[in-house]
């Protein structure tokens, strides 16, 4: 059995099926990028693995049925990454990145000055630690990301699931955050799972790529192993007329004429 | 650093706050002094015991719960502009209040007691509706604060048109302006426990109120219960501004302004800004009954007062929103 199952994930909005039986797996360590087109169902799908949409079909994680656990458990497991944060309250960096250890905590008791440290070391990490005191509200877009990502940070969960986190970032950062985020996935020994809109990020940043089409899995691709013919074949299933080049040994996807 | 800004801070406040309630203790139609209370004046002691010391004790501990109130309001709402009647606290009290005053022989106990009723009884109706909705969030409350609210003023016209026009209209609409002038120890004392009961598990979940301004999906994955937190929260919001309006009446403004008066003074939301915002509206509402019965030979509506301050205040808030924007 692999780390992280995914089988048979359906779910519909009124009576439109939106993801229509997506299964993968993925291995500790690994970062799984989902790509798609816009409407594809990769929201839905994100949605449906932490539990946050109720489908049919099962997502197993560390051989436990997240169906079984209640909302709190699954907090404690997994780090969730939404495009862009909804806080519209005037709070310090700090205090945003500490909230990440609310399903730890209980609901009465006050962040520690050891949390405190480590949420400062999770800022320093994805390189805002100069920020920490600042209002998040008075933060660029991409900013506010970083500290979003350093909140995923600060507490070891089994599995970080990402919505678009670079979406905000400008070149410089995005290509930074994106390997920290790869590299912390082995360091604290969970999966990663990344909606990703950008495909030649995902082609030089995960280990697998699941390919979503109106709402189905049409292909499961591997950057190390698989031809660049046949990744273009599938990738054109999604996106039409691409090419897959090969630039400095990197992956890059480029639109025909 | 910031710790020793937050003392100087809550000191200041502290020191305002005991400036106005000493000048709250002395200043009335029977003007109260140090030397009168010390040499045993058995009148002014007894004015002080039973009518100056309670007013003021509304006032402080009223103004802090509907400032408090506010702070939440405004942040699970995710509205710097909400408060309490979103979800129907005070019309609810109001409709409440004029059934008493036309049916209840209109003592200020059962004025009192039907407002409280009326207050929670909205609140509790709001709550219950939005609940139906099947996963209905916050947008669900306000809708069904709004249906709410409309039911009670609805109520509340129907009661005004069966109302005396000479007396008990004329009762309704003070009571409905606010005034502390009715508050004494006797009809008071029980709802300002009410109030510091509430007002306290405010306090002790302060930091799952501010998460609370994540969005939902956020929040949940933060590990919040979001539904549960949502409703203990706003009851428990609700039971302090309906603990204080159906002594006081309706006060307008306090609530929405107290809470960005602190968060202009710490530049960010914590738990030490909601403990700002509850003193700011002590001050607010203190300050806004000295002024209703010293300005005028006959006492005014605190609610003059408080709005006085709190439009030019609203108009200013709305402005820089739309500089931000």
């Amino acid at each position: 059995m692999s780390f992280f199952e995914c089988r048979n994930l359906k779910y519909s909005y009124e009576k439109k099926e939106v993801l229509s039986g997506v299964t993968f797996s993925a291995e500790v360590g690994e970062l799984v990028g989902i790509i798609g087109a816009n409407g594809s169902g990769k929201t839905t799908l994100m949605k449906s693995i932490c539990s946050l949409l109720k489908g049919d079909g099962e997502v197993v994680l560390c051989g436990e049925n997240l169906a079984d656990k209640s909302d709190r458990e699954v907090a404690k497991i997994i780090s969730y990454i939404p495009q862009r944060s909804g806080i519209d309250i005037s709070i310090s960096v700090l205090d945003t990145t500490l909230m990440g250890f609310n399903a730890e905590m209980s609901v009465l008791s006050r962040y520690t000055d050891s949390q405190r440290k480590r949420a400062m070391a999770a800022l320093e990490e994805v390189g805002i630690g100069h920020l920490s005191d600042r209002d998040y509200q008075s933060l660029s877009e991409g900013e506010k990301q970083l500290s979003i990502i350093a909140r995923s940070f600060v507490s070891c969960k089994k599995m970080l699931l990402m919505d678009e986190p670079e979406s905000s970032l400008d070149f410089r950062n995005r290509n930074r955050v994106i390997g920290l985020i790869k590299s912390k996935i082995k360091t604290m020994g969970s999966v990663g799972l990344v909606c990703l809109h950008e495909p030649s990020v995902a082609l030089q940043y995960c280990d697998r790529l699941v390919l979503i089409n109106e709402g189905r899995c049409i292909a499961q691709l591997n950057p190390n192993e698989n031809k660049l013919e046949y990744m273009e074949e599938k990738l054109k299933q999604i996106y039409g007329n691409i090419t897959l080049a090969k630039v400095n040994s990197r992956i890059v996807m480029l639109p025909d004429d | 650093m910031k710790k020793y800004r937050n003392l100087v801070l809550l000191s200041a406040i502290l020191l305002l706050l005991f400036s106005v309630v000493c000048v709250s203790l002395a200043v009335g139609k029977f003007p109260i002094t140090v030397e009168g209370l010390i040499s045993g004046n058995e009148m002014m002691g007894r004015v002080f015991l039973t009518l100056r010391l309670p007013r003021t004790m509304v006032a402080v501990i009223g103004g802090f719960a509907l400032g408090i109130a506010g702070s939440v309001f405004q942040t699970v709402f995710h509205n710097p502009l909400a408060a309490p009647d979103m979800i129907g606290v005070s019309s609810g009290a109001s409709a409440g209040a004029a059934f008493a005053i036309l049916f209840a022989s209109g003592t200020v106990f059962s004025v009192g007691l039907a407002s409280f009723i009326g207050g929670l009884a909205a609140v509790i109706v709001t709550l219950l509706l939005s609940g139906a909705v099947k996963n209905g969030g916050k947008a669900s409350i306000v809708l069904a604060g709004i249906a709410v609210h409309s039911l009670c003023q609805t109520a509340l016209m129907f009661l005004k048109t069966a109302a005396d026009p000479e007396r008990e209209l004329a009762s309704i609409e003070y009571w409905i302006m606010g005034a502390l002038n009715g508050v004494s120890l006797k009809n008071s004392y029980v709802n300002m426990i009410i109030c510091v009961v509430a007002v306290l598990p405010i306090f002790l979940l302060s930091r799952q109120i501010i998460m609370l301004s994540n969005s939902e999906d956020e929040a949940k994955m933060l590990g919040v219960p979001v539904n549960k937190m949502r409703f203990a929260v706003l009851i428990f919001a609700t039971l302090a501004v309906t603990s204080t309006v159906s002594v006081t009446g309706i006060i307008s403004f306090v609530g929405l302004l107290a809470p960005h008066a602190a968060t202009l003074m710490t530049k960010k939301v914590d738990s030490f800004t909601f403990l700002l915002g509850g003193l700011c509206g002590s001050i607010l509402l203190t300050v806004a009954d000295i002024l209703s019965r010293s300005i005028a030979s006959s006492e005014l509506p605190v609610s003059i007062f408080t709005s006085l301050i709190g439009a030019p205040f609203l108009v200013w808030l709305i402005w820089r929103e739309r500089r931000r924007v």
